[in-house]
């Protein structure tokens, strides 16, 4: 049973539509990512989901309640961080959590919470947030947002700002968080990440959704590709193109969808009847990035 | 309702630190009572609390406007608007801390104008002089008290504007400067309200001039029978008037803060 439910969700700003017959859904324990360019309207979409913006048609349910403009008990189980962390400056890190605790009877412990984002000890639990440096804040704001003990937390760009340690510390504690059943929608630009973190994928582009299913299938979708490495790659691209193989120009390297007859094998053929020296040769799965630039060029296409 | 209190508390004291304003509130007037202020003056000093009702007023407004503006200023409005409680309870918390925040303001300059006045009786109590200073710092409690229960009443209106231009503007800057215009250059906007009012009779019931007369309303039958004589109706209806005034501007602003997608 889904935790979130969005059913044919759009708005308007003018005559501009910024989301059209959205519909989608998130499970318990689900990390979900929100991908698409900027101004798909990915960040309408959680602002409607978080009660902060009205919506136009449609309805969004979360936990068996209709989530409505600036009315919903339901929100005391959601958590957000939406676009930067929402910080008083004069507040210290504890300070934050205890105001923030206040809305919830059964919140986080503070301090296990604290330390698992890093930002406890005397250097930032008794420092004022006005100093802090833009990884703390977003270890901050992600600390909030997990304060009340949500069942569902919609997250931002949550790796905006940190170093590599605090996004393996981050992405660990979500991963444990949706193991105990905690749901997340998560939107970012650093692909890499959400494709190492996300289970599900919804990708949004001008305001409507192209694509919903689970990371692995979307991914697998993706081509896999030979990439080949000669002593004469614009000539290796002409072969492989005069074959009638899906070939591109990489950054170093001939990159050949494998699709029908191609193989690896086929390929190292091709370039050694041609007199080319092969000095490199790799079969490589596909990856998010690809894939997702992928999709939204062939929507642009159609449209 | 009193979690929300208690946020817009730790709020009040630990991000706007309405303590010090307090601290000024207090101390203002024991140095103005105790060292400015001549013994002439003594009596009619206290009416101002030694100089801290500007203080308390401003800092009022100040707080007023700084507490919706900083929560979009910080992207704390999000959080804050997100949560189970409906936006009517968040917009009356705040208001409510206000006041509360008012009436804390006023009693730390109380408490600063009585030691203020106690100090400057102990300092100017000898033998020749005693019957002058008893005399000249000798205080009507009942009017006193009375006259500051109004200036709150008329208070209640430059807060709703400066409310309303807060929710509207997003602004300290424009809102605080607003309140604060309308609360020190009443002289001046009397000045233009008059000569408004003497081009059409109705704009006597111009909520400026309503709020100034209900501001310095004393309660005597003397003042009764000017408001009678200037608006040809009792003060019941002053007030009334008044309260619709404030109603009005403060349903305005909950309205726009109500509507605010963010």
């Amino acid at each position: 049973m889904s935790l979130l439910e969005l059913h044919h969700v759009s708005k308007n700003f003018g005559s501009y539509q910024a989301l059209d017959n959205v519909s989608f859904s998130v499970e318990p324990g689900r990390i979900v990512g929100l991908i698409g360019p900027n101004g798909a309207g990915k960040s309408t979409a959680m602002r409607a989901i978080t009660g902060l913006m009205s919506y136009s048609d449609g309805e969004i349910i979360f936990d068996d309640e209709r989530i409505r403009f600036a009315k919903n008990k339901s929100l005391a189980k959601m958590g957000n961080l939406i676009e930067y962390p929402a910080i008083y400056p004069n507040f210290t890190a504890r300070d934050h959590m205890t105001y923030y605790a206040m809305d919830a009877k059964d919140h986080a412990d503070i301090d296990e919470l604290m330390k698992i984002t890093g930002i406890d000890g005397e250097k930032f639990g008794k420092r004022k947030a006005k100093k802090f440096s833009l990884g703390m804040k977003q270890r901050l704001g992600i600390a909030i947002a997990l304060i009340r003990n949500p069942k569902f937390v919609v997250l931002d760009e949550p790796m905006n700002g940190l170093d590599p340690q605090s996004v393996h510390d981050i992405r660990a504690l979500i991963r444990s968080l949706a193991d105990k059943g905690v749901a997340f929608l998560i939107s970012s630009h650093l692909l890499d990440e959400l494709q190492r973190l996300a289970d599900d994928v919804v990708i949004i582009n001008k305001g409507k959704v192209l694509r919903r299913e689970k990371m692995v299938d979307f991914l697998a979708e993706g081509k896999t590709q030979v990439k080949v490495q000669t002593s004469d790659n614009d000539k290796m691209l002409a072969v492989a193109k005069a074959a009638g193989w899906d070939a591109s120009m990489g950054d170093d390297r001939v990159l050949i969808a494998v699709q029908g007859d191609v193989t690896a094998q086929k390929v190292l053929k091709l370039a050694t009847d041609e007199g080319l020296e092969v000095t490199d040769i790799q079969t490589g799965q596909g990856n998010l990035e690809d894939h997702l630039l992928s999709v939204l060029s062939t929507d642009a296409t159609r449209a | 309702m009193f979690t929300l209190l208690k946020q817009e508390a730790m709020k009040a004291w630990k991000q706007n630190r309405v303590y010090i304003w307090a601290i000024i509130a207090f101390v203002l007037p024991i140095i103005t009572l105790t060292s400015f202020v001549p013994m002439a003056s003594q009596a009619s000093a206290y009416g101002s609390l030694g100089g801290s009702s500007i203080i308390i007023t401003i800092g009022m407004l100040v707080l007023t406007a700084l507490s919706f503006t900083q929560e979009f200023t910080f992207g704390t409005i999000r959080p804050l608007l997100s949560r189970q409680y409906s936006r009517l309870q968040i917009f009356l918390a705040k208001i409510i801390t206000v006041i509360v925040e008012y009436f804390l303001l006023i009693v730390f300059s109380l408490a600063g104008t009585a030691i203020g006045r106690l100090i400057y009786r102990a300092m100017h109590d000898g033998s020749t002089e005693k019957v002058y200073t008893t005399y000249y710092t000798s205080l009507d409690w009942k009017s006193f008290l009375f006259a500051l229960l109004m200036s709150f009443v008329g208070s209640l209106f430059l807060m709703a504007i400066v409310l309303l231009v807060s929710n509207i503007a997003k602004s300290s800057a424009a809102a605080i400067s607003l309140g604060i215009v309308m609360s020190v250059a009443t002289s001046i906007l009397s000045a233009v309200t008059s000569s408004l009012i003497q081009l059409w009779a109705p704009l006597k019931w111009n909520p400026l001039t309503v709020q100034n007369v209900v501001s310095y309303y004393s309660g005597t039958s003397d003042f009764n029978k000017s408001i009678q004589s200037y608006f040809g109706a009792g003060a019941w209806v002053l007030f009334v008037v008044y309260g619709a005034y404030v109603l009005v501007m403060y349903a305005l602003a909950y309205w726009i803060f109500n509507r605010r997608s963010v």
